[in-house]
């Protein structure tokens, strides 16, 4: 719930956050009017890739998804404590039963072209998210709802047809106007020359798009939550990661995400800038088929992950940028339990282990045999990830001490889901996780999942884990719902469906003159958070606006 | 020739058709649809949806009736919507020809004239050390990877000199420039790619070149052109260039597609807005749109630069004549 006075409090906590950064900035004079913040400067950043829809509802692709954040606003917002918070809601209220969502609407909000803001943009949108001719891949997260109704322009009613508590993240997708759009339906909707040219209510105002070069946006004077300080945002588009860290080094662009050798390169590179670390919120898992012969027994897969060193996975791969995972949350999650403990590396008890389950090497050719068959098998992954494949062959050296002939085939992505994961045709896998704030993991791991095409692929049933992820998408009580998924973390760690490998670190840099940035665990979603609260202190503006005289 | 050019015109449909039909089979047959990067393994997508996506962009129809409909749009001119972003294929694509054209016909033109002038010099000097300066840096051109190279001259020219912008084809600022700083700005960035373009693209056509002046140098006719007291200069260049440019010719017809087909590697090394890139991508995102429409557009001028290589022929050496 966030009434006004947690707004007011937080507000107040986190310019506190700012001052003490400025200090730690060497900052001495920060009284001085040269230090304040300036309504000045331009912040660009650089993406691999160009945007497709500037239209929240449409839109999946991350470079749209960034432009879309600055320019539109939903009723709901992630804090840094991965709270949900209000954004174009003032507050709302879930009825107990968790089927009725009632939000009520900020009265001072206007959209770009000086329109209100009311309740029907939300319907709007909602109509077009669940309107069958409409191209959205986001139509799942809304399939649960019931009906929406509006009681006045600025409080509306959600029903839901069961309890559902991700439900509330998914009302952070961007508002989209209906005066804009002009009622357009389907076809109509998906071709409406707004996606290029889109009028939001947030604190940027799109300017300009000129394809596979640049997307320019500027600061919204009279943005509800306060004048942005950076006056100009620039995206532009630099296909080639080693040409955009030159850019880097170059000083013209002000921030880029850095792979682990870049992190390391020499100082030159970030004369000017602040480099950070933190656990991407992702994973990336060996997955083992459990219908196959060799993999259904647990045994055999708790010897496995006795036998993997994932430290030595981490500094190879990641050259240390990284750290090795016990589940399927994000460490610095609420949903994460840090009582899980980490399977040991002991190639001695991973051999016990397997001659426990039969596993002996009789014939002394160095590869363990039961029943006459060698212990083979072959693990796959997708071509184009250098890092997966480089994970592969160092588990195929480690396995190969405790006695298993592990081979590596490498798959066309497009081949590598339709034929080989969708059918469950495989062995052993090397695939990642991409994580959400909200810990809802019931599609990977409920034992409902398993049809052709769904994600849980590798086949896992646990009665328990089952009733337990019913359990958290029905409990809207935060503190419930954290022993749920705290259960869930261990359990699925216990019964070894994936070996979790571990979490590349996000590794982004900015420019030091920007004021603002922090580390907190929704910052690997990028640091859109909180963008615009970021300052450049008046005497360190690099790119002044021109006045008009 | 009248007749000719028509008889050579209307054969030009049925490989048109041909070559828009082979490159549809092989795009289906390619693993993966357009919808995919969308809808594999994402966890917030039910089975429904995915299935409700691949009816919206017409993939649950069989293929030949996709290619018909293709077809029927096309005679209508319209290459129809990208599976990307629902615009106009024939508006992305001529969104990025004039940044693609100005490339190409810079550095297809310094190619060119590079290219003659060390192809002749180099034959007229056969052996000099001329010659062999110029066949070593032709094939050093050659080699060197187009990537590589651009990367070390973005490090001296952009980072260590600070002369050159180190990519994309205009400024930040470029609104706020007059014309001539536009002018100076987008020149800057042109350099390095055209540069680069000329150097790693001039092998093939001086190495021509140089052979097709030999051996007409070794005619007859330039016997007798020396014979009766020209200038060396008169010799080359009057007698000896004209017939020594027919395989040139060729090479000319041949490049018309390389104008607007773009090249994919030169323009995401130096963040370039082209048609390379937008092909590159239509075709990792299965756009099967985008693909047809750059498809199309490709084989028609590659069928137009061999017919205009052709009727060249007859200009430059009266003896070939087109019934």
């Amino acid at each position: 719930m966030a009434s006004n006075w947690i707004r007011r409090l937080f507000i107040i906590l986190y310019t506190g956050v700012t001052f003490t950064a400025c200090k730690q900035n060497n900052n001495p004079q920060l009284q001085s009017s040269s230090s304040l913040p300036a309504y000045d400067d331009t912040f660009i950043e650089s993406s691999i890739g160009d945007a497709s829809y500037l239209n929240p509802v449409l839109a999946s692709d991350s470079a749209s998804s960034s432009i879309n954040g600055m320019v539109f606003n939903g009723l709901v917002k992630y804090n840094a404590q991965i709270q949900l918070v209000g954004d174009l809601a003032e507050k709302w209220e879930i009825s107990k039963d968790g089927l009725v969502f009632t939000f009520y609407l900020r009265k001072n909000v206007k959209w770009h072209d000086g329109q209100a803001f009311t309740a029907e943009d939300v319907l709007y949108t909602f109509e077009r998210l669940i309107d069958p001719e409409v191209k959205t891949p986001h139509s799942s997260s809304y399939e649960k709802v019931k009906k929406v109704e509006l009681l006045d322009p600025y409080t509306l009613r959600i029903l839901y047809k069961e309890p559902y508590v991700p439900a509330l993240e998914s009302w952070g997708i961007g508002i989209i106007p209906k005066h804009i759009f002009k009622g357009a339906k389907g076809k109509e909707f998906n071709e409406h020359p707004a996606n290029k040219k889109p009028i939001g209510t947030g604190p940027y105002i799109f300017k300009e798009w000129r394809v596979d070069e640049k997307i320019a946006l500027e600061a919204n004077p009279k943005y509800f939550d306060g004048r942005p300080h950076i006056a100009k945002y620039v995206f532009r588009i630099i296909p080639d990661n080693a040409v955009e860290f030159l850019e880097l080094r170059n000083k013209s662009i002000d921030t880029m995400v850095l792979t682990p050798d870049q992190y390391h390169a020499y100082p030159e590179f970030f004369e000017e800038y602040k480099k950070y670390r933190f656990p991407r919120a992702a994973y990336t898992y060996l997955g083992f088929n459990l219908n196959h012969p060799i993999f259904k027994e647990k045994l055999v897969r708790l010897a496995l992950a006795h036998a993997l060193q994932k430290k030595e996975l981490v500094q190879a791969v990641l050259l240390g940028m990284g750290q090795s995972a016990t589940g399927p949350f994000l460490p610095l999650s609420w949903s994460f339990n840090s009582e899980v403990k980490d399977f040991e590396y002991n190639p001695k008890l991973s051999k016990q282990m397997l001659q426990e389950a039969g596993w002996q090497d009789l014939n002394q050719d160095g590869i363990l045999e039961k029943d006459g068959k060698n212990f083979e098998f072959t693990l796959m992954t997708n071509q184009g990830n250098k890092m997966r494949a480089l994970t592969a062959e160092i588990i195929q050296e480690q396995l190969k001490k405790v006695g298993i002939k592990m081979n590596i085939r490498i798959v066309e992505w497009s081949t590598f889901i339709k034929n080989f994961i969708d059918k469950k045709n495989f062995e052993a896998i090397i695939l990642g996780w991409a994580l959400s704030p909200d810990p809802d993991i019931y599609n990977i791991w409920h034992s409902s999942q398993k049809k052709d095409g769904q994600y849980n692929f590798v086949s896992y049933q646990n009665l328990e884990v089952d009733a337990l992820l019913e359990e958290g998408r029905k409990t809207f009580d935060q503190q419930k719902r954290k022993e749920i998924y705290r259960k869930v973390h261990g359990l699925v760690h216990d019964d070894i469906p994936y070996i979790f490998l571990f979490y590349p670190d996000f590794l982004p840099v900015v420019q030091e003159r920007f004021v603002g940035p922090k580390v907190v665990a929704l910052s690997s979603f990028g640091f859109g958070w909180n963008f615009d609260k970021w300052f450049v202190p008046k005497n360190k503006v690099r790119y002044p606006l021109i006045t008009a005289q | 020739m009248a007749s000719y050019l028509f008889k050579r015109l209307l054969t030009l449909l049925p490989l048109l058709l041909g070559i828009t039909f082979l490159t549809f089979l092989i795009m289906q047959l390619a693993p993966g649809k357009p919808t995919d990067l969308i809808t594999d393994l994402n966890a917030k997508m039910s089975l429904e949806a995915k299935q409700k996506l691949t009816k919206l962009y017409g993939l649950d129809r069989p293929w030949p009736i996709q290619y018909w409909e293709w077809l029927k749009r096309l005679s209508k001119f319209d290459f129809g919507k990208s599976f990307k972003d629902d615009r106009p294929v024939i508006h992305k694509i001529l969104e990025r020809l004039p940044a693609t054209l100005l490339l190409n016909f810079l550095s297809l033109s310094l190619i060119f004239t590079l290219a003659i002038l060390i192809g002749m010099t180099a034959a007229a000097k056969k052996g000099a050390l001329f010659d062999k300066l110029t066949t070593l840096f032709v094939y050093l051109g050659f080699s060197i990877p187009t990537f590589w190279l651009a990367l070390l001259l973005m490090i001296l020219f952009g980072l260590k000199i600070g002369l050159l912008p180190i990519s994309g084809l205009r400024s930040l600022n470029f609104e706020e420039l007059n014309f001539l700083q536009k002018a100076w700005d987008m020149l800057q960035h042109l350099l390095l790619p055209v540069s680069v373009m000329a150097l790693t693209g001039l092998a093939a056509l001086a190495r021509y070149t140089r052979s097709s002046m030999l051996e007409v140098l070794h005619q007859d006719y330039i016997r007798t052109a020396r014979a009766k007291g020209l200038k060396e200069r008169e010799v080359i260049f009057k007698h000896a260039f004209k017939n020594a440019l027919i395989p040139i010719i060729t090479l000319l017809g041949l490049m018309l597609p390389e104008l607007i087909g773009g090249s994919f590697i030169f323009e995401t090394i130096f963040a370039y807005p082209g048609m390379g890139r937008l092909g590159f991508e239509a075709i990792m995102s299965r756009d099967y749109p985008v693909l047809m429409g750059i498809g199309t557009m490709v084989a028609f001028l590659t069928l137009l630069g061999n017919l205009l290589a052709d009727m060249l022929y007859a200009l430059a050496d009266p003896r070939i004549r087109y019934k």
